[in-house]
């Protein structure tokens, strides 16, 4: 039986749940101790950026010539770049931006996918086949050089917005193909006839009655999507074509070290370093949610 | 099959189409335009702006432009740079090798480490060299491709010179060792995520066709054992990665343009970057439309090794 059917009788995510179901998705996701070592990990690093100015008391972008390119030390725990700023504070403070374009793209793109996956999914018929032909168009698209093409014509204003915008428009794809096939097989089910027998509307069928049911395959692609934002803003960044470099984001901090690399390694490796405990933190994370909530692999 | 073929292929050259129409607009209603590095030249009078917009094309809408240019296309034609001003065609004859080099070499790395170590997970599942490897796996998807071409560069070739950091040759050396010093890290950048993601696939999928009856037949009749898993397992167990494959060519042209920029290797990948920078749209659409015709041509050959492989499978 696939997760659909485990959790058909799921109230939503957010009422009080009676221990049941979420309950004992979390009893399996605990049987995972890769996970938990995700979970304490993404809440180290999470911990790290949004208590930044408490951690340290520099500021990312205080220039200080005079201690330029320093070797870690007390004051200095990951040294200084080529300006005299402190990479640690950069390293905590990049993270803010790289963890929030990471999180709002996926909102974006999710967003896009369940709301296009759902209508697909539930209504069929014509609007079903312009939906996922719409979707084949857009993964004909060779996302990373459409991507430079309109991060070059838009850099400059709004930059995080655009960047986020445009990971979210590529993003949902996957996911509204992944919530169409739930919605196929969810919209047959008693507890819809039941919805539609007593008068809900099509709107309140597809996000008050079917959307709670299908919660389990969208949060694990939530997971993955965050870490796939994460990696294609820090790519766009060292490609030049990225966030600006004044905005310290983990990428940024990585492009600007290069140069100083073989005198200065610490300078790439911290920022790199904490880019993969993210995403690998946040793929342990989705990999057992995958198991905890019964979710059947692609 | 042949219409089956016929048919996608036609589907294909009207994406084609498509993507590039889509593309030509938004890169040419972009504000700016290549004439812009011109404006702030003191030396570059206005007539002589008005001039070269004309030579160029550029006075006329940007759908006239896509007609030419896509007249030309199919004619062989891809226009001149704007930039250097000479043909495209021939500034990708030159960088097309070097990419194709490296996206083999990837390919060819990927696939004999991909598949040793696959069989190697399935038939010792969950044994410590099994959770090793899934766990390097995570590692090889998180890590941001160019972090670890950096320490690549890093631990192999300044800490330790072993290996040439960046180039393809040395100046004047065109011999076969040296090449293959050039090729090995970007090779292995390149090729990490396919390691990663066809060993796991073959894996699961070397699991599933375990459990089948036919192998338990196969096991029970006597033959050995390397014989049911080259005969009987293997062969079934390489379907889904075959469609992988397909999928991975236009990644590993996409993730060129990353490999290239880190090792200074003379591609196409760097050649679309400058075309970026200078707003060189003829060669923006060309390596738009390369890589869209890999995409549609990747998933194509998927479906057709999917056919070829699985007998259940027919198109018509």
């Amino acid at each position: 039986m696939d997760g659909g059917t485990l959790l058909s009788h799921a109230p939503a995510p957010a009422s009080r749940a009676p221990a049941g179901l979420w309950g004992m998705a979390w009893l399996r996701f605990r049987r995972h101790r890769m996970a938990l070592v995700g979970v304490a990990a993404l809440g180290a690093v999470v911990a790290g950026v949004v208590l930044a100015p408490v951690l340290t008391s520099y500021s990312p972008t205080a220039v200080d010539p005079d201690h330029s390119l320093a070797s870690p030390s007390r004051q200095h725990p990951l040294g200084t770049d080529d300006l005299g700023r402190d990479e640690f504070a950069r390293v905590l403070y990049g993270g803010r931006i790289s963890l929030l374009v990471g999180v709002t793209a996926m909102l974006l793109g999710s967003a896009i996918g369940v709301v296009l996956g759902s209508i697909a999914g539930y209504m069929g018929g014509w609007i079903d086949t312009l939906v996922m032909r719409l979707v084949d168009l857009v993964l004909c698209f060779p996302a990373i050089f459409l991507l430079l093409i309109l991060l070059n014509w838009t850099g400059g204003r709004a930059p995080v917005l655009m960047m986020v915008g445009y990971l979210g428009l590529f993003g949902w794809t996957g996911l509204a193909r992944i919530v169409r096939a739930e919605y196929l097989s969810l919209r047959g089910r008693e507890f819809v006839e039941e919805a539609r027998a007593v008068g809900a509307g099509t709107r309140r069928i597809i996000f008050r009655h079917i959307l709670p049911n299908a919660m389990a395959p969208i949060l694990v692609q939530a997971a993955f999507a965050v870490a796939a934002a994460m990696l294609a803003e820090a790519a766009l960044d060292f490609l030049g074509f990225g966030l600006p470099p004044e905005i310290p984001t983990w990428g940024n901090l990585m492009i600007q070290a290069e140069t100083y690399m073989s005198s200065n390694p610490i300078l790439v490796i911290a920022p790199g370093a904490v880019v993969t405990l993210t995403v690998v933190a946040v793929f342990f994370i989705g990999d057992a949610l995958r198991d905890a909530l019964d979710v059947r692999t692609r | 099959m042949g219409a089956y073929i016929a048919r996608r292929a036609i589907q294909g050259g009207a994406l084609l189409v498509f993507v590039s129409l889509v593309s030509y607009g938004i890169m040419n209603l972009a504000p700016g335009g290549p004439l812009a590095v011109y404006l702030h030249n003191p030396q570059v009078t206005p007539d002589k702006i008005e001039l070269l917009r004309h030579q160029l094309g550029l006075d006329q809408p940007w759908y006239a432009r896509y007609l030419a240019w896509l007249g030309g296309l199919v004619q062989g034609h891809w226009g001149y740079s704007y930039y250097t001003g000479r043909s495209v065609l021939e500034m990708i004859g030159e960088r097309l090798p070097a990419t194709f080099l490296l996206m083999l070499s990837a390919f060819v790395l990927a696939l004999s480490l991909s598949f040793p170590l696959g069989v190697y997970a399935a038939t010792h599942k969950y044994s410590w060299g099994d959770n090793l490897l899934s766990f390097g796996s995570f590692f090889a998807w998180a890590m941001p491709t160019f972090w670890f071409g950096l320490m690549l560069q890093l631990t192999l070739a300044v800490r330790v010179p072993l290996l040439p950091v960046a180039g393809m040759h040395e100046i004047g050396v065109t011999t076969l060792p040296d090449l293959l010093r050039h090729l090995a890290m970007p090779a292995l950048v390149l090729g990490l995520g396919s390691i990663a993601s066809w060993s796991r696939y073959l894996r699961s999928s070397m699991l599933d066709v375990l459990g089948q009856d036919y192998v338990r037949t196969a096991r029970a009749k006597g033959l050995p054992r390397h014989r049911v898993l080259n005969g009987h397992v293997l062969r079934n167990s390489l379907i889904p990665i075959v469609t992988l494959m397909g999928l991975d060519l236009p990644a590993l042209f996409g993730g060129a343009v990353i490999t290239e920029s880190i090792f200074g290797w003379p591609g196409m990948g760097r050649l679309f970057l400058s075309a970026l920078n200078n707003r060189d749209y003829p060669l923006q659409m060309a390596g738009l439309m390369i890589s869209a015709a890999l995409l549609i041509a990747g998933n194509l050959l998927a479906d057709l090794a999917y056919a070829a492989l699985d007998p259940r499978i027919r198109y018509t």
